[in-house]
């Protein structure tokens, strides 16, 4: 697995796309994050009761370990993972091979909206990391 | 896999604390967050079981500060050592840095110490990744036990069963107490850090076109 | 690039940090942890352990103990993040929350101002809603919210997503320019009906129903925008929701379905649809334009199946007559039925004793008949080995023939004389595995087997007498049961038997029959006949 080193303008690119994509349409957080479970780009409410780092890490081996499972049942792998909550719900999306795409919402978006802009964002974050600068 | 964010002017580096069942490597975590009184200490997370096995992974992240302009994080993972948990374990291998061997001192264990460590040496072939040449460090645990009744290994049997080819740096220690806890984080931090950022900063242009 | 700029050396860098982790990572207190409970126990002044009671952390849901209520006021979702009462990090001393997010996160706060300075180009968004906006069609953009519900019960089925999108459609349809697309009202409408049920029972909506609505609120929305799109596509997903309306509609009187009058029909499709079963009533709700539709759709079903089963049976006919093809024949010859049983299934059920007019097959076969007939007259054997034996004209089925070769040298003057052989004589040499010499039947049986084996010599055939004179040909016949030794002045040759030939069985004597090629007669002699 080779070190990824990320540069200024990508990630600003890809911010900028979040922003405006799920951001705007009332999501309260976005964590762009790698499969070892650090954060590459973080968005949304900076909430002070949000352990960033831990939920990244779990994000990422929850990922892995869904992976995992879909190996062992013939599936190339599942690439969307959704937890439903009373309140709040998180939704998982891979971005190419090396990132994962953490949406946290509330009621008030519907889940078909960030399905719909969560497929759009992650070809085009794909797009923004595979071309480098 | 270390995430080198130039923009940000940030390196995390994952080290990973590996070793068969109950051999001490969530105590070593434990008494890091425990007795650590700074700022560098995140918050420790381990994953709600029942019981006091690791099922899934403890994670301590550390964070150095800044240094030369560069913050400077380093994750402490443990794996669940027993045997059924395999897949999980090499899951939270993925991206690893820098290898902590923690080796259980207890004469019942020395099979299961040379099982582990062949594990995680099949594990890290599967990533590419060669023992040999990553940051390594091996703690021998539990030594306070060795003035008990209970049989134990000799540090010279635990050198020949697992370091007799890697030729590691080693620790004795006694983690419950805090022996030896320390002493084993520093070095492999520093040989974590060395290694990574020597990688990166050597010739950085060059390592950019190669990772893009 | 700006990046590259202010590196540090890799020497002064690593040796600044060994000094911060020297440092840093030290402990600040002494405690022991137990080993069985994993408890911290501070070893430490009484002044110490003051001071870390009143730092306890003050960390939200994530930390609290998951209690029965805990888990209801929960903010965040339903994850496991932390230690609990197993471990002991929640009620020791733990750092300020605070202060070690700021440590970790204050930098990744303040970038994002810096780093806007250097974005240099428009970031290329493919903002839906941003485009949409532009455009004045409110049509397209109410589509578009009907295609985000659609997506929500896709994944997440509830009586209030599935209400809202029904009067989020029942508004659309309503719009006049929907009204002026035949089109799409028909879509929308089918589409209405689906989600309308489905409300009603949210439980017994078809597993595939959200991605047949999706694909249809795709397709209005291409045709809306502007976009064309195939007329198969639209067929096909008109095709689609009606699939998921056709048994409400078969409930209609109107419809020509015998309800409870005929008891054979209910018993015979009793386990295959037991929901109608139940359902089956005086439904006179519905209207008449979805039992016409749904009629169409299934005469033109039954029409299609019964040309495929026409198209079969000409090539099932070919496979019949050619030898070899048993295996396909009857392959095809199942196909054929099944279709033929549904499409008997299919049109008693819905159309009873109406002549539907399906389409006739070219030629009416009568199957079993011709079966018969193809089968009395057709050859068993497809390949002879034939050769002259004593004046005989004979042929010995090629996948009988397991040993065909002069014999070895040291066994020729036991072979010429005795009246049986054992197998090991045809070894070449003494240590000559026999599992090399034989194939067909032979070529998987076990050395020891072989090496016990023996079979007759053949010396007579029919009225004739075999004899040899020196250099003779030895061919074994076996046919899994029996086997034969036979010995002959020259090599067989090996004949494909052609359809034309006529063939007659025989079941005694010395031949199993006689085949005529072109006037030409040869004998076949099989292991089984020999033995006879």
């Amino acid at each position: 697995m080779a070190d990824l080193v990320l540069t200024g303008p990508a990630l600003e690119k890809a911010r900028s796309q979040i922003n405006d994509a799920l951001i705007e349409a009332g999501v309260h957080t976005v964590l762009l994050i790698d499969q070892a479970g650090n954060v590459v780009a973080s968005c949304g409410q900076n909430r002070k009761d949000l352990d960033v780092t831990s939920l990244a890490a779990l994000a990422a081996a929850n990922f892995g370990a869904t992976s995992q499972m879909a190996k062992l049942i013939g599936e190339d792998d599942f690439s969307l993972l959704f937890h439903k909550g009373k309140r709040d719900s998180i939704h998982f999306a891979k971005v190419g091979n090396e990132l994962i795409l953490v949406t946290i919402f509330g009621d008030e978006v519907s889940l078909g909206l960030v399905r719909l802009r969560v497929a759009e964002l992650t070809d085009s974050i794909e797009k923004i990391f595979g071309q480098g600068n | 896999m270390a995430l080198i964010d130039l923009s940000k002017r940030e390196v995390h580096c994952k080290i990973v604390y590996y070793g068969p069942g109950r051999c001490g490597k969530t105590t070593n975590l434990l008494y890091i967050y425990n007795s650590m009184n700074s700022n560098a200490k995140g918050k420790l997370l381990t994953i709600e079981t029942k019981g006091d096995r690791t099922l899934f992974f403890d994670l301590l992240p550390l964070n150095l500060g800044k240094i030369n302009g560069f913050d400077i994080r380093i994750q402490l993972y443990t794996v669940p050592g027993q045997a059924i948990y395999e897949a999980t374990r090499k899951l939270v291998l993925k991206g690893v840095d820098g290898l902590v061997f923690v080796a259980d001192s207890l004469r019942v264990r020395r099979n299961k110490n040379i099982e582990s460590l062949k594990d995680l040496m099949h594990n890290l072939k599967e990533y590419n990744l060669d023992i040999h040449t990553m940051p390594l460090v091996i703690q021998y645990n539990k030594r306070d036990l060795t003035q008990s009744p209970i049989p134990t290994l000799t540090v010279e049997e635990l050198e020949q069963d697992l370091n007799r080819e890697l030729g590691a740096q080693t620790y004795e220690a006694a983690a419950t107490k805090g022996i030896g806890v320390f002493e084993t984080l520093k070095d492999i931090s520093k040989k974590t850090v060395r290694y990574v950022a020597t990688k990166h900063l050597l010739n950085p242009k060059k390592q950019m076109e190669k990772a893009l | 690039m700006k990046n590259n700029d202010n590196l540090p050396e890799p020497e002064v860098f690593t040796s600044k940090i060994e000094e911060t982790i020297d440092d840093l990572f030290k402990p600040a207190k002494q405690i022991e942890i137990d080993p069985l409970t994993q408890e911290v126990k501070e070893v430490a002044t009484e002044q110490q352990k003051v001071e870390s009671k009143s730092e306890i952390s003050l960390e939200l849901a994530i930390e609290e103990p998951l209690t029965e209520e805990g888990k209801e006021v929960q903010q965040e979702p339903e994850i496991e993040v932390t230690g609990s009462k197993s471990t002991a990090v929640n009620k020791d001393e733990i750092v300020q929350p605070e202060q070690e997010r700021q440590a970790l996160e204050a930098d990744r706060e303040e970038e994002p101002q810096i780093e806007l300075e250097l974005v240099e180009e428009e970031p290329a968004i493919l903002e839906v809603e941003a485009d949409e906006n532009k455009q004045s069609d409110e049509v397209l953009l109410t589509l578009q919210r009907l295609r985000e519900d659609i997506y929500t019960i896709e994944w997440e089925i509830s009586r209030k997503e599935l209400l809202d999108s029904v009067s989020e459609l029942q508004k659309i349809i309503e719009l006049p320019e929907i009204k002026s697309d035949s089109i799409a009202l028909t879509i929308l409408s089918l589409s209405a009906e689906v989600l309308k049920n489905a409300s009603k029972a949210p439980n017994e909506m078809k597993s595939n129903a959200p991605s047949i609505l999706k694909r249809a609120i795709e397709a209005v929305i291409t045709l809306r925008s502007g976009a064309s799109l195939a007329n198969d596509e639209i067929e096909t997903v008109k095709q689609h929701l009606h699939s998921l309306l056709i048994p409400k509609a078969r409930k209609s009187p109107k419809a020509p379905i015998p309800p409870q009058t005929e008891p054979e029909a209910h018993q015979k499709f009793e386990n295959t649809w037991p929901e109608l079963e139940s359902t089956i009533s005086t439904d006179t709700s519905k209207e008449p334009e979805w039992n016409e539709e749904a009629n169409k759709l299934l005469l033109s079903h039954l029409k299609e199946l019964q040309k495929q089963v026409n198209r079969i049976i000409p090539l099932e006919q070919l496979l019949l007559k050619t030898s070899g093809m048993e295996k396909l024949y009857k392959f095809q010859k199942n196909v054929r039925q099944d279709l033929e049983k549904e499409i008997e299934r299919l049109s008693r059920f819905f159309f009873k004793d109406l002549d539907i007019n399906l389409p006739k097959p070219e030629r009416t076969y009568k199957h079993e008949d011709y079966e018969s007939e193809i089968a009395s007259n057709r050859c068993p054997w497809s390949q002879l080995f034939t050769l002259s034996i004593n004046g005989l004209e004979i042929g010995i089925p090629v996948e009988e023939v397991v040993y065909n070769a002069q014999p070895p040298w040291l066994s020729k003057s036991f072979i010429k004389k005795t009246n049986i052989l054992p197998l090991s004589k045809l070894k070449p040499w003494p240590w000559s595995k026999l599992s090399k010499l034989f194939k067909n039947r032979l070529a998987k049986v076990t050395e020891s087997e072989l090496t016990k084996m023996k079979f007759p010599v053949v010396k007579r055939l029919g009225n004739t007498e075999l004899t040899v004179a020196a250099n003779f040909y030895v061919i074994v016949l076996f046919n899994g049961n029996k086997g034969a030794v036979l010995r002959t002045q020259e090599s067989p040759i090996m004949i494909n038997v052609p359809q034309n030939a006529k063939c007659q069985q025989a079941t005694d004597g010395s031949f199993a029959g006689e085949i005529e090629i072109n006037g030409n007669k040869i004998s076949i002699v099989t292991a089984e006949s020999v033995n006879r």
